[in-house]
């Protein structure tokens, strides 16, 4: 009971708005979960793959904003694998279509994207185009 | 040098380009986007609980981006156009099915 007092109470609780807004978020799970029964050709893969971005992105909000949302970040994890699930039925449902194409543009850009973008976080010296960027002397012993 | 001084305020901000509170309400564009792409649709495709959890999530999120730290005007400016495109959208079907 005294710990249902503290939720009720504490500054991220039912009081305040941490709390409403990422509830009222979940009207985009529910919504997802409905259209679970929707056959493949109604699903829209333009919209879907949009959502797995924005719920990616949003679950990385959730846990940088201050005061950090754990809510919010459950909401947008469910909404990913419902998305997830969703893109999965629609990609199965047009595979026959797109078998035929040669060449993937969109998956292509896709993979070098974030092969460039995992570089630049890991080593992003890799990325400069001087010939002369080295970082230590010749023969510095790897730290690793 | 003003311009200069500006790009750098801009870019290390810490609501700026380098940072998550920018890229996830610019992105959250593209739904706000789509909906009003969709007011030429006919009323029958819209959902009535698509559209409420728009306006819903809308209003309530446009609230908690005030309150938040950082405060994030461009997601409370997202959340709010769409609160507005559903009520637009649910005011679009509602006037269709009661004609």
């Amino acid at each position: 009971m005294a710990s249902f007092k503290a939720f009720l109470n504490s500054p991220v609780g039912p009081k305040t708005t941490h709390f409403w807004g990422p509830v009222a978020n979940w009207g985009f799970v529910l919504a997802g979960l409905v259209d679970m029964k929707k056959p493949p050709e109604m699903i829209s893969g333009n919209m879907t793959g949009a959502m797995c971005m924005y719920s990616a992105l949003f679950m990385r909000f959730a846990w940088m904003v201050q005061p950090r949302n754990y809510l919010l970040l459950a909401c947008h994890a469910s909404n990913e694998s419902v998305q997830l699930y969703q893109l999965s039925r629609w990609a199965k449902g047009t595979w026959e279509k797109r078998r035929k194409k040669r060449f993937h543009l969109r998956e292509w850009l896709l993979c070098i994207s974030v092969y460039f973008f995992g570089m630049m976080k890991t080593n992003p010296s890799t990325l400069s185009l001087k010939s002369n960027n080295r970082t230590a002397p010749v023969g510095a012993p790897n730290s690793y | 040098m003003n311009a200069k001084k500006l790009v750098e305020s801009i870019w290390n901000h810490p609501a700026g380009p380098r940072t998550i509170h920018f890229w996830a309400p610019t992105f959250k564009w593209a739904i706000s986007a789509t909906n009003i792409f969709n007011f030429s649709m006919p009323p029958d495709s819209i959902s009535y609980p698509q559209q409420t959890a728009f306006v819903v999530a809308g209003f309530i999120g446009a609230r908690y981006c005030t309150v938040i730290t950082p405060k994030n005007w461009n997601l409370f400016s997202n959340n709010f156009a769409l609160g507005c495109t559903g009520i637009y959208q649910l005011a679009r079907k509602a006037t269709h099915d009661h004609s």
